[in-house]
């Protein structure tokens, strides 16, 4: 009975999660947990282990200790593409788009796991593979039409403006038909203006995908500006947690972003 | 503002139009059927004789020894091409395949000529060799990074090594296969070959090898079953290996363990590279050009093997990515650009007097761009030196 409460409630659980690699202790103690249609940031300083943190919430490492659950299920020793079949997505700090792809392509390996023929039926050209095709073609056209990236559908994605890339990887994380989306840095390198966009963007699929977000940012006027909830790293552990009010008179938190008073 | 030309450069295309199975088809059946005027035909031998002067049967051996030799560029390939693994021991999987099919071949009394018992060695060929595939590829594809190479290298080094000690005949050379040059077969398996893996390609499944090759983790983090598609491929293009080792067994009848070793490998890499990795159709026109020149250039003797490095040299050079990159051949294509040429001819005709006007000179959007996109934003600005200028060349996106 309390395990189907805690389903709803939550989509996206860590507990007490660490990874050592070798003597570093990268992360510690991480407990985290999302509900439903939350936007979450997560933010520190640099080397804070936020990003190790989103590796270990989407299986690219294993952690040394702790349990992640995903609606209620743990998917602890789940390797990264079986996670994304029950809901996870992420972008990457670092834009990983299949450059030499074209932009349509990129959304359409996405849909791959919701794609069902076989090789054979692919070689032998069957009713089905047509089927399949119309419909994926379909709807990742839909996809990028949100995105406003349908006049380049078939451009090469290395060919695209650092903007619309970005874009692009939150459009292919969307195609996996994710419940929750991991953003790592996604207004990194942008101006004042591409991240007024990417704001309105990430506003966008949360009403029309209905996904719960969780977000990697520097940018502290795009965190406070949207995320309803913070969770502070340090030192890879958690240092506080709260609404954008709270994080901001928080004692430790400035304490980690500008040094303490020397004693 | 000249009109946008969209290239279509995704895998699959859904709407694709209908004339274009039918143009396929003719033009499948008419490559088949020069196949078969050229050395399918009971005339075909006096052809040779008499117009080119030529041996009929040595002319056979080469075309044969093309063909399986398209079956090891294109398989090769897709796993260096398509899925982007390394694969430095192709040699030793068509051994692997060639063996098993000739024991087959010789122990169950097959005659020459006999086609029923030549595609059971062919499929004998194709399963051992994708078994032993498969078991070289589970444990290493598992990891990230470029083990495969190292590990197929040795692998090839292996089998050859293996195949010495296990010495089936004696002599260290398996001899008495029985010989079977029926080019039509043949012909006919290199074509459904090329035909499954470009159609394979053109599918959901080529695009997640082709996005594991652009990048793995993303891959993954896009629910690409990574490992699962990197041992398929890999499996699926040993086997194909062990069929053009069975072929190449048939056509020759002796099969030697030092012609599976590290350098026939490499040969079919440089095929696979000159063709360009990733499209099938370049690793075709290279195998026959690159099978070819030997032959033709048998003339300058002593200097044929200078020339031909040379050559090969100079190619790498002036086409870094391959003959042809990774534009793939298409006869629908063909037949369209035909179409639009003839279209064209009369009017081109007519304004050929102004077109060759004498001009003493003439400077028309001359231009110098750095980086190859400059390129493109000129040409969408309407090729208008003016609007380039004015906007800084700055995109509009």
């Amino acid at each position: 009975m309390n395990k189907a409460i805690n389903q709803e409630e939550y989509v996206l659980r860590g507990e007490n999660l660490g990874i050592n690699f070798g003597g570093l202790k990268a992360v510690e103690d991480f407990n985290i947990t999302i509900k439903k249609g939350e936007l979450v940031g997560l933010i520190g300083p640099n080397g804070a282990g936020k990003t190790t943190a989103f590796n270990l919430l989407t299986g690219v490492y294993k952690p040394t200790f702790g349990d992640i659950y995903l609606n209620g299920e743990k998917v602890t020793k789940m390797s990264p593409h079986l996670r994304v079949t029950k809901g996870i997505a992420r972008t990457f700090q670092n834009i990983r788009l299949f450059k030499k792809l074209s932009v349509l392509d990129n959304v359409k390996v996405a849909f791959n796991n919701s794609m069902k023929y076989s090789p054979l039926t692919a070689t032998l050209r069957l009713p089905k593979f047509w089927q399949e095709e119309q419909e994926i073609d379909q709807k990742a056209k839909d996809i990028l039409k949100v995105f406003n990236l349908n006049d380049v559908e078939e451009e090469y994605a290395c060919n695209l403006p650092y903007g619309k890339q970005r874009k692009l990887e939150i459009a292919r994380a969307i195609a996996t038909n994710p419940q929750i989306i991991l953003l790592d840095e996604p207004a990194a390198g942008m101006n004042p203006t591409e991240t007024e966009e990417l704001m309105s963007t990430i506003k966008l699929i949360k009403e029309k995908y209905q996904v719960t977000i969780l977000l990697i940012e520097h940018d502290m006027k795009l965190v406070m500006g949207i995320c309803e909830r913070i969770v502070v790293l340090n030192y890879g552990r958690i240092i506080a947690f709260g609404n954008p009010q709270e994080i901001q008179s928080n004692k430790d938190v400035i304490t980690a972003y500008l040094g303490g008073e020397v004693e | 503002m000249m009109e946008k030309k969209v290239i279509y450069r995704s895998t699959v295309n859904p709407n694709l139009n209908k004339k274009r199975w039918l143009v396929n088809l003719i033009s499948l059946i008419l490559l088949l059927a020069l196949i078969y005027v050229v050395f399918g035909a009971s005339f075909s031998k006096d052809i040779f004789k008499t117009i080119l002067g030529m041996n009929y049967r040595q002319f056979v051996s080469i075309f044969i020894s093309i063909l399986y030799t398209i079956i090891l560029a294109v398989s090769l390939n897709l796993s260096t091409g398509c899925l982007g693994e390394m694969v430095l021991g192709h040699a030793g999987f068509m051994a692997v395949g060639a063996y098993a099919g000739s024991l087959f071949l010789k122990y169950s009394g097959a005659a020459a000529d006999d086609n029923m018992a030549t595609i059971i060695a062919i499929l004998i060929g194709f399963v051992s060799a994708g078994i032993i595939g498969f078991l070289v590829g589970m444990p290493v594809l598992r990891l990230r990074g470029d083990y495969l190479a190292i590990i197929t290298l040795s692998f090839g080094q292996i089998i050859s090594t293996v195949i010495k000690l296990l010495n089936f005949d004696g002599s260290g050379k398996l001899t008495g296969i029985p010989l079977n040059r029926n080019i039509m077969l043949y012909a006919v398996i290199v074509i459904i070959i090329v035909l499954v893996i470009f159609t394979f390609m053109k599918s959901r499944h080529g695009r997640a090898i082709l996005s594991i090759r652009e990048d793995a983790i993303a891959a993954e983090a896009s629910g690409i079953p990574v490992t699962k598609y990197k041992v398929g491929t890999f499996t699926f293009s040993a086997a194909l290996a062990g069929i053009a080792g069975v072929l190449f067994a048939q056509n020759i009848g002796v099969l030697q363990p030092v012609k599976f070793e590290f350098n026939y490998s490499i040969e079919i890499l440089v095929i696979v590279v000159l063709g360009g990795l990733g499209s099938f159709t370049g690793s075709i026109v290279a195998t026959i050009v690159l099978l070819l020149l030997p032959e033709v250039l048998r003339f300058l003797q002593d200097y044929r093997l200078i020339i031909y490095s040379t050559l090969l040299i100079i190619i790498m050079l002036t086409k870094p990515n391959g003959l042809l990159g990774r534009y793939e051949f298409s006869a629908y294509a063909t037949y369209k650009k035909m179409v639009r040429f003839f279209k064209m001819f009369p009017q081109n005709i007519k304004n050929l007097p102004q077109n060759i006007k004498k001009l003493l000179l003439k400077i028309k959007d001359f231009f110098k761009y750095f980086g190859p996109n400059m390129k493109k934003i000129f040409k969408k600005m309407g090729n208008n030196i003016k609007t380039f200028l004015k906007r800084g060349g700055a995109s509009d996106e």
